[in-house]
């Protein structure tokens, strides 16, 4: 019975630290290449070098042992150099994730005691500074970092200090650190090295953002052995598939990639029948269960000999502990996690601690020298996870990992399940508990539950609540959470219960627990249960189309993330079940239950009867108060330079009280793009004025409704205007400049315009899908616009056109000189207290990546817009997710 | 200059209105007839007042060197104007909606006769309008209502499908499509596609008799965007037998240009075929306004 395949006794001698391992790797490769970063690169020497010169500054500064120094950067040479540096000092490095939301990284650094952070200065604000106790925060790119002594640092630094600590979600409510020493991660790259077979000549892609293991073994297993560290550079490829693209550029041969992204990844293969780059040689899988089909279509794609491993491990593993390498005629309906690494030992218990038989489940526990200490200030945590007991008569130290597995007869392990209910979506490691916990500290929260549901392939979060309060709203929920956790912990529905159905042994029975599809939505504003049988079947078929149980009589279709798309559907269905036929743009101008309803029973009624004139009242009635919570719109005309801007002003719907005094405005796209956008500009500006906003769209110059020829326009008139619309809503009488505000949201190209405009006491700057370079930007639009000319699909015959248009608007030679020259990066000059990019999911794909604007908090969007697809250029887009992320951020800071 | 308006039954419709350049000439005209008309465009599809590519605009702009006033409004629930739940069914809340801007632009500016434009659903939206109210004279429809006729299939297949077949890179797409999977569209997209409403065609041509037998004007545009349902130059009268030979109809197709003449050159051309029809319809109704007017001095005159 193979209850432990590697002793772990063998393991427990001394193997030095990583620091004095890698230091040994310079004097073999002092000018290979050990980092390689967008242009630059460093050698073995540059690299032990500039980690020398940190462990100095921080020495010099009497930092000691396991004093915790936090890093809050971007993935890049200096964050690697940082964290050799930190170690090399004897301290340990905290990874800081800039995406987190504030109170989460003020917990983790508080929890921590960090002393100082290496800060890119553009995450300083995601910090308090002005506290006393608050950490140093270092630049990393400051200059005095960089004038200690170079040579190697002569620190005495036992095998059990530590080495870092990495947090991940816990379940009593707030992230739990994982402090793993120094013998442990020497343990565990000696270990990767050997079973992945690493070698000089390797080039491994650093792809993952650091406060997830996978960096670690991203990073440090490829430098003990002399090879180079690629990290992905900021500015994303536009290729179609990203992935390949990086490998075949940088020739990259190793790669650990989280396993649902791996799934897209093969799927991308197929679909454009593309082989495995030829560079690759090494494939780490790790993160979720495998698909066994995708690893069959993964071979197909693949014409040569690739290392492909399924890995598996916990952050309390330190990294990965056990391994399966498929032989190439391995195909069997389950992928196991294969056998532990070296240094490691797995064992298969019953409740008894005692081994199971082969084919048998239990509960997988691992051992060896590669466990972490335990979860920082919570010993009662360590206590329940890392036990000591006696196991087949050996006293030994266990990791309890939570998981059910099962010895296969061949000797790999085969996973069965969670003993306890925590997830993975995506590559996040979610704990329910912890959100479970957030929940509790709502005072209108009494009992809690979250699980992770799917539908059509997605895995979402969902929670089951039950109120103290009941006026308790979904939307008030969602935005508690959203304050406190990061986006991706944050369930998508919401199920209200007056009690949780219990066992008799007064657990929560989640069997008998109503299905997600029953929950809500987060929605704006109050739910109204629909009245009529009319209401009620439209509320179904809205239903059974939204996936979304409980429909409102307001509630906006589109605002609950209905398309033009789930619109024909809602057609197709009133036609099939109610034989009723109407055309999309009465749904546009009927989008809520009540309203809808109403018009279809005054078009299955005869025109002059009694009913009829009823109807006709009851409608005005309601078409009265629902205009009521509607804007008064006002039409502007702002004068800029000598051009007539054509603009809209949308004032906060509401009592008095209800006024943010805080003017939005809002900065269309170019062409068509503008036109794609226009809908969606336009609901939000409702939205954000029923949530106390004063809302300016306006029409830049030569565009729109506004004056001017297009011929004429330019870039610098376009700023111009932005600049003209706030002056003249500072101009304002109403405006009073120490209590009112003002923030700029643009979309796409008027996103970069804004963003290039040089305004003072912003408050909040949002770019949404900004054109970060100019010239991607043409190349998109000639494409598109040579696409429409030359495919026959929009023309009967090949047109060739004037110069100087795409897809329907001027663009003179001058104007796309202008374009071209567009380098965000390099030209942002907006003063904004407050500066975000959002952006939408595929956004990446078309150009460069939001994340490489430097100083502007990111954030994504789940919504889809397929700015490049040549189907949807004169149509709305449809972006409840952007549209609450944006409305969360105007109003609270955060998402 | 352009005014924006806000109006309607809940104050939830908004337009422009461009007035026209002033011409002395045209002034002294227009006060003689003491009939003052102006274009209204009509919502195209989806798209707000602006109208594709900017073509409201530019059709503003041409129309008031003309001495034209215009006006360009969004339907409910489309661009800028609010969805509140107005009356009926489509087509019958465009011709309600219509009215409202008519009534306005009367109450501001005086006008007594309008001529609309429509485009797609604009067009569809247009003759509902004209039967309900007498105010309106004329109409210009781009890509109107259609219905294939025996002589449609021909050209229709070789325009449609033979430059198709004979480029090979339409061949490469079509296997392309057939041996790869691949998402063509996502899941939050909208289709972009709108639903015509096109009446019978018995029902749509007494409609065509009844207006133009009161005496209103049509220009009939057809492009090779609607190949599916029009595809030469006659067809309009194979369509409506009984509208052949009648001077208030004008028809005119042009394959080369898309749907919406997307290409600046396409639309220079569209907009010259539809303001030198405004103009010269103006024009008339201006002169048989000023000789009924004659005529009623004439025999008041004489009584």
């Amino acid at each position: 019975m193979p209850t432990c395949l590697i002793d772990p006794q063998v393991t427990s001698t001394r193997v030095g630290l990583l620091t004095a391992l890698l230091e040994e790797q310079v004097l073999k490769s002092a000018d290979s290449i050990a980092i390689e970063f967008e242009d630059s690169v460093w050698t073995y020497e540059d690299v032990n070098r500039r980690a020398n010169q940190i462990a100095r500054f921080l020495l010099d500064r009497s930092y000691q042992r396991e004093d915790r120094i936090g890093i809050c950067m971007d993935r890049s040479a200096t964050a690697i150099i940082s964290m050799l540096g930190i170690m090399k000092a004897g301290c340990a490095f905290v990874p800081l994730d800039p995406e987190f939301p504030k109170d989460r990284l003020a917990f983790i650094v508080e929890d921590a005691s960090i002393k100082m952070i290496f800060c890119d200065p553009n995450y300083l604000n995601l910090f308090d500074t002005s506290n006393d106790a608050a950490p140093i925060f270092i630049d990393p790119h400051d200059e005095q970092l960089w004038q200690s002594e170079h040579n190697n640092v002569s620190v005495e630094i036992p095998e059990e200090s530590l080495a870092y600590v990495m947090y991940t979600s816990g379940s009593t409510g707030k992230p739990k650190g994982v402090q793993i020493e120094h013998r442990s991660l020497t343990t565990y790259c000696l270990a990767d090295v050997e079973v992945y077979q690493l070698k000089p000549t390797d080039r491994t892609l650093q792809f993952s953002t650091l406060n997830f293991d996978i960096a670690i073994e991203e990073i440090f297993p490829p430098l003990l052995v002399g090879s180079a560290v690629v990290v992905r550079p900021r500015e994303r490829a536009k290729a179609h598939n990203e992935l390949s693209h990086l490998i075949d550029t940088y020739r990259i041969t190793a790669l650990h990639v989280a396993t649902a992204y791996w799934h897209e990844w093969v799927d991308l293969l197929v679909a454009s029948n593309a082989p495995v780059p030829s560079s690759l040689r090494l494939l780490i899988a790790t993160g979720e269960k495998v698909s066994v089909e995708h690893f069959r279509r993964w071979k197909r794609q693949s014409k040569h000999k690739v290392l492909w491993c399924n890995a598996y491990g916990p952050t309390e593993t330190t990294v990965t502990c056990t391994v399966f390498i498929p032989s190439d005629d391995w195909d069997e309906p389950q992928m196991p996690i294969g056998k532990p690494l070296v240094g490691y030992a797995a064992h298969i218990l019953n409740d008894n601690y005692q081994s199971v038989g082969i084919g048998e489940t239990g509960h997988l526990y691992i051992s060896g020298d590669a466990l972490a200490r335990g979860y920082l200030n919570r010993p009662d945590l360590t206590e329940k996870a890392f036990l000591d007991v006696t196991v087949d008569g050996a006293p030994i130290r266990i990791y309890r990992t939570g998981d059910l597995a099962r010895w296969l007869p061949c000797g790999d392990i085969e996973f069965s399940g969670r003993v306890d209910h925590q997830m993975k979506i995506g590559s996040y490691r979610i704990e329910p508990g912890e959100i479970e916990a957030v929940l509790s500290l709502c005072e209108s929260v009494s009992e809690s539950l979250i699980i992770c549901a799917e539908n059509a392939g997605q895995k979402f979060l969902a929670a089951y609540v039950v109120r103290k309060d009941e006026s308790l709203s979904t939307s008030e929920l969602a935005t508690f959470l959203r304050a406190r956790l990061p986006v991706y912990m944050v369930p998508s529905r919401f199920i209200f219960l007056e009690s949780f159905p219990k066992t008799i042994n007064g657990k929560i029975d989640r069997k008998a627990l109503p299905p997600v599809e029953s929950g809500e939505v987060d929605r704006d504003g109050e739910f109204q249960e629909a009245e009529s049988e009319l209401e009620r079947e439209l509320a179904s078929i809205w239903s059974n189309v939204l996936n979304i149980s409980k429909i409102g009589r307001f509630d906006d279709f589109f605002q609950l993330g209905g398309s033009s798309l789930l619109v024909t559907r809602v057609i197709a269905q009133l036609t099939g079940k109610l034989n009723l036929a109407i055309p999309v743009r009465d749904f546009f101008a009927n989008p809520t239950i009540a309203s809808l309803s109403q018009h279809l029973r005054l078009l299955t009624q005869s025109e002059k009867s009694a009913s009829r004139e009823d109807e006709v009242k009851l409608r005005q009635a309601n078409a009265i108060e629902l205009r009521r919570k509607l804007p008064t719109i006002q039409p502007l005309t702002i004068i800029s330079r000598s051009e007539q801007l054509a603009a809209i002003q949308y004032p906060s719907v509401g009592t008095i009280e209800k006024r943010r005094h805080h003017t939005i405005v809002m900065c269309n796209a170019m062409g068509h793009e503008a036109t794609r956008a226009n809908r969606n500009l336009q609901q939000l500006a409702i939205r954000l004025s029923q949530d106390g906003f004063d809302v300016v769209r306006f029409d830049f110059a030569s565009t729109g409704n506004s004056t001017g020829r297009a011929k004429d326009a330019t870039l610098d008139q376009w700023r111009a205007d932005i600049a003209a619309v706030v002056h003249h809503v500072r101009s304002e009488p109403t405006f009073e400049p120490s209590t009112h505000k003002v923030s700029l949201l643009g979309i796409r190209l008027g996103a970069s315009l804004l963003a290039q405009t040089p305004l003072k006491d912003i408050d909040k700057a949002i770019l949404w899908d900004p054109i970060l370079n100019g010239q991607e930007y043409l190349n998109l639009l000639r494409s598109m616009h040579r696409f429409e000319l030359e495919s026959l699909t929009r023309y009967l015959t090949f047109r060739k056109g004037q110069p100087e248009q795409f897809m329907g608007s001027a663009c003179t030679a001058t104007m796309q000189q202008e374009i071209a020259a567009i380098q965000l990066r390099a030209s942002t000059r907006i003063e904004a207290a407050s500066r975000w990019v959002v952006e939408t999911k595929r956004y990446g794909t078309i150009g460069q990546p939001a994340l490489s604007l430097l100083g502007w908090q990111h954030t994504q969007s789940e919504d889809e817009i397929y700015w490049e697809s040549k189907d949807f250029s004169q149509s709305s887009f449809s972006s409840p997710c952007s549209s609450r992320l944006i409305s969360s951020i105007f109003a609270k800071g955060v998402v | 200059m352009q005014t924006p308006h806000v109006f309607g039954e809940y104050q939830h419709l908004f337009g422009i209105h461009r007035d026209a350049v002033e011409s002395e000439a045209l002034d002294s005209e227009s006060s003689c007839s003491e009939s003052k008309i102006a274009v209204l465009m009509l919502t195209a599809g989806m798209l707000t007042s602006v109208g594709p590519s900017r073509l409201h605009v530019d059709l503003a702009d041409k129309l008031s060197g003309l001495g034209l006033p215009s006006f360009r409004f969004d339907l409910s629930g489309i661009g800028e104007s609010l969805a509140v739940g107005s009356h009926g069914s489509s087509l019958e809340r465009a011709a309600s909606e219509v009215r409202q801007a008519m009534d306005m632009l009367e109450r501001e500016y005086g006008y007594s006769h309008f001529m609309l434009f429509g485009l797609c659903s604009g067009a569809d939206d247009a003759i509902p309008s004209a039967v309900e109210d007498e105010r309106i004279i004329a109409a210009s429809l781009v890509d109107a209502c259609g219905y294939r006729t025996a002589g449609h299939w021909a050209p229709f297949v070789s325009r449609k499908y033979l430059p198709k077949v004979v480029r090979m890179s339409k061949w490469i797409d079509l296997f392309r499509g057939y041996f790869q999977s691949t998402k063509s569209s996502a899941s939050t997209m909208p289709i972009g596609s709108d639903i015509r409403e096109f009446p019978d065609r018995e029902q749509s041509e007494a409609t065509l008799l009844g207006l133009i037998g009161r005496g209103m004007r049509l220009q009939f545009v057809y492009t090779g965007g609607v190949i599916d349902y029009y595809s030469y130059a006659d067809q309009f009268f194979d369509m409506f037998p009984r509208v052949v030979n009648r001077s208030e109809i004008a028809v005119v197709y042009q394959p080369r240009w898309d749907h919406v003449a997307m290409l600046q050159e396409d639309r220079t051309e569209l907009l010259q075929a539809v303001v030198s029809w405004f103009d010269k319809t103006a024009e008339a109704f201006r002169k048989e306004t000023l000789v009924d007017r004659a005529s009623q001095i004439c025999s008041a005159t004489s009584n």
